[in-house]
Formats: C-alpha cells, structure tokens, sequence
C-alpha cells in the first residue's frame, strides 16, 4: 500500500507549433521561408533588407546536457562571440559583442559557418503579433558545412526574432540566437519529416536533399 | 542618441541578471507568486502550449512536475524603440537544464519578453522550449 500524493505528474506534449494569432501564420510562414532560404546560400548579404537599420543581434552558445563525447562537434567558431553575460562581466566586452545596426548584424551572419537548415525540424511559437510587433522563436536544426568537421555536425538553434513593419513589409529590429549540438535524440530525425511542418503547409523551399 | 543606447544595453544586462535570479528561483521554489511576474495580459507558450494570462499561468505552474533549473547561458537587448514606442522593454535569452521531479535533466532555452509597468518589471512573454526530438513527448529518459 503506497500514499496517493506519490503519483507521478506528467509533462504536457510537446507541441510543434504555437501561434497567439492566425492571422500571423502566413506571414510567419513566408518570412521563415525567405530567411532561411537565403540564409543556407552562399551569399547572405541580401539578408541586410531583413534587418531595421539599427538592429541588435546577439549570440550564445553552450553544449547539452550529457555530451561528454564532443570531439566530433566542437562549437569553436561561436566561442569567439558567445555574449554570455553570466561570463562576460565587463560593460565594454558585454557592449562589443552585441552587433549594432544591419550592416554589423548581416557581416556576422557572413561570417558564420554555411549551413542547411532543415525546415521539418523547425518549432515556432508566435508569441506577440500586433500591428506595431511581432515576436517570434524559432527552434531546428542544421548540418554545418565546410568547417572542416569530417562528418558535418548536427547544431540545434533557438531564434528569437522582434519584427517590425518597415514600408510595405517587415524588418527585424532585434534577434538572439542560441547555438548548440543537436543531441542524439534529435539528431536521428534529422532531414526526415516527422509530423507536417511549419505551420499547416508545408513549405516548398529550401530543398532537403543532400 | 549612442549615449541613449549603450546605457540602455548596460540596464538590459543588470536587468536580465536580477530577473533570472528570482524568476527560476519563484518558478522552483515559490510557485504559488508566479502571477506576479507577469503581466495581466502575459504570455507563457511552454513547449508549443499557449497559456494566456497570469492567473492560468499561475494554475499551470503548479500543475509541473517540481523542477530544478540550472542556468548555463544568459543575454539581454532592449528593444528597439520602432517596435515598442518608448516603452522600456528588454528581451531576455536564456539556456540551461532543468530537472523535473526525479528525471534525468534536460537542456532548454527560453526567451523572455519583459516592460517596465510602473516600478515593476513584467513579462510580456515568455517561451520555454525543452530540447528534444518532436516525437519524444513526455518520457521519462
């Protein structure tokens, strides 16, 4: 005989995709399409007409919980500017390593690593969506390429995007990204359709093949 | 204008720490006072689940499994003026682990949306996202 108040309590699902307002799917959806599709090329310069002309971006980084075996994924290149200000104490450093305005925000994006997201891996949560504001996550999965890794490693992200209506359109005013290994786990679903993507419809770009 | 937004970014960054602190410590700890870091209106979309309000976010804390939440990475920006209108608002990001009840712990990373109401800091929205497979709902591993 056990007591009643021992029962275990469950976690709710977890759910691909959450959005305050459908009205914001579509916009939401061609956004993360045209982003992400020039994102993967080989050229993001173009990504300078996203961003407001006074954007912040940051970026940090860290490794999941449990990797002890990182030889194969080390996250070298996001070390550099990794702004965690749990680590980076001093005003200056925390003011340097944020990027200020488009033209800072886009030549760090030129920088990075070439990637292949994989857009069935993609979460969204729109979380505000008003006429003045839109705030948007995103979580997935990409391969790096070209960093001289043999096999090319598995990263998870977590984007957060403020999006602002800029003319006829829309442009991101601030964004934080996170960067880390994806874990075994999630790395077996890579590039393959789990359940139907982002949001309702799937999107026809960028293409999956490798 | 510069001088405006460099101690902006300095307040963002002081803020986030403060913040952090006692948002994981109320959320592992004090649960029944988490109505009170958000606003009436705030948002919570945990794991893809929208809940709406502070008082339904309340109820759905105490609902979770208990946790321990270990923070490994934090950032802050103030959002741009165009987006907000002069409200001081900051964006928050966060990464670490968190350990439900006697589980193996799990990677996650949240974002926070928070304004200045009054002399409290209030959170405008809030997104927590477990890292795992999309499959995967709710095992014990």
């Amino acid at each position: 005989i056990s007591f009643d108040i021992s029962e275990e309590v469950h976690l709710p699902p977890n759910l691909q995709t959450f959005l305050v307002s459908q009205d914001g799917e579509s916009i939401v959806r061609q956004f993360l399409e045209q982003y992400f599709t020039i994102f993967d090329s080989e050229n993001r310069q173009p990504l300078l007409q996203a961003y407001h002309e006074s954007a912040l971006m940051s970026m940090t980084m860290s490794y999941p919980y449990g990797q002890r075996d990182k030889s194969g994924s080390w996250l070298n290149w996001y070390t550099t500017d990794n702004r965690n200000i749990m680590k980076v104490q001093d005003p200056e450093r925390r003011q340097r390593l944020l990027k200020q305005g488009h033209v800072a925000v886009v030549q760090f994006l030129q920088e990075m690593p070439q990637t292949k997201h994989d857009i069935h891996s993609f979460t969204v949560d729109l979380v505000i969506f008003t006429p003045q504001m839109i705030v948007l996550t995103v979580t997935g999965m990409y391969k790096e390429l070209k960093t001289g890794h043999k096999v090319p490693p598995t990263r998870s992200f977590f984007r957060t995007l403020v999006i602002v209506p800029a003319g006829t359109g829309f442009c991101i005013s601030n964004e934080t990204l996170h960067v880390t290994n994806a874990t075994e786990d999630q790395a077996k679903n890579l590039f393959k359709i789990v359940v139907p993507a982002v949001p309702a419809a799937a999107p026809s770009a960028p293409a999956l093949d490798d | 204008m510069t001088q405006i937004v460099k101690s902006k970014i300095d307040q963002a960054c002081r803020v986030a720490e403060e913040f952090t602190k006692l948002y994981y410590e109320t959320s592992d700890k004090r649960r029944h006072l988490m109505s009170k870091l958000y606003l009436d209106s705030g948002l919570l979309a945990w794991n893809g689940n929208g809940i709406n309000g502070n008082e339904r976010i309340q109820k759905f804390f105490i609902d979770l499994p208990t946790s321990d939440h270990i923070i490994n990475t934090l950032d802050a920006q103030p959002v741009l003026d165009s987006a907000v209108n002069g409200q001081l608002t900051f964006m928050i990001q966060v990464s670490g682990t968190v350990r439900y009840q006697d589980r193996v712990p799990k990677s996650f990373q949240q974002n926070f949306i928070i304004t200045a109401q009054g002399d409290k800091w209030k959170i405008v929205s809030d997104c927590f996202r477990l890292q795992e497979p999309l499959t995967n709902n709710d095992t014990k591993s």
